[in-house]
């Protein structure tokens, strides 16, 4: 690939999956340990990580037990139940950003390759759209279930659902520009 | 409509599409799709180099048919 601006998009892309991968396979672990030992993960508060929105929004660790907020969600303290939604939640979320960005990827090759306007890349781009709107839905809602109340969280999240709307107007971009590449190609 | 007689211009000239292909530098495909009439138009250059092959006029090889109206 000659161009730059390709190079760089290859890179970051490769670099935002093997990101994805670390931060999950990390979460993986915890969850794993979580259920040989609960106590080790008391300073662990998950009171963000149950709110609306794309991916997990935060998990805060503290050093001390006294700086733990008042509102907090210990993880040594959550029901099997709610870690399990946790982690079902987390997977989607990362499965969604893994298979958006290897889409994204590989129009990008394409597009290095002079292959711009091929049905692939409309393929792809339509992809790309249909995953930004189950990340949009998924990111519309979470709850918890915490010390006897339960909690449902609503969010309205733009952002997955302007990726998904921005696909589909590419996708249609792409697809004038392969019937003109086609008619170019008639004229001989 | 524009139709391509390419094909009849050939066998007055006794030639074959890849004589012609070879003469003109356009493939067998593309000329193929010129005679079959399936080419959306055609560049000036090509038409001067298959007159020049051929030894003929443009009108030779495209011809305008009225449209029959329904």
């Amino acid at each position: 690939m000659q161009n730059k601006t390709i190079r760089l998009a290859s890179i970051l892309g490769k670099l935002l999956i093997g990101i994805c991968c670390l931060l999950y396979l990390s979460f993986l672990i915890a969850f794993v340990y979580w259920h040989f030992d609960q106590t080790a993960f008391q300073l662990v508060d998950l009171n963000d990580a149950f709110k609306a929105g794309y991916g997990v929004n935060g998990v805060q660790y503290y050093q001390h037990s006294a700086q733990l907020p008042s509102n907090a969600v210990p993880m040594s303290e959550l029901s099997p139940g709610m870690m399990y939604w946790l982690f079902f939640r987390i997977s989607i979320f990362v499965a969604l950003t893994i298979l958006i960005t290897r889409s994204a990827l590989r129009i990008v090759h394409s597009i290095g390759s002079l292959k711009t306007f091929y049905q692939d890349n409309i393929r792809h781009l339509r992809t790309i759209a249909l995953y930004g709107f189950i990340a949009f839905v998924f990111s519309t809602f979470n709850f918890l279930s915490f010390e006897g109340q339960s909690n449902l969280f609503l969010k309205t999240a733009f952002g997955p659902l302007v990726l998904s709307v921005g696909a589909l107007v590419l996708a249609e971009v792409f697809r004038e520009g392969k019937n003109l590449l086609e008619e170019q190609n008639l004229i001989i | 409509m524009i139709v391509v007689n390419l094909d009849v211009m050939l066998a007055k000239r006794k030639m074959k599409l890849k004589e012609l292909s070879e003469h003109v530098g356009v493939t067998i495909t593309n000329l193929s799709i010129l005679k079959t009439g399936k080419a959306k138009g055609i560049r000036f250059n090509t038409l001067a180099a298959i007159c020049e092959a051929l030894d003929c006029q443009p009108g030779d090889i495209l011809e305008y048919q009225k449209s029959e109206e329904l």
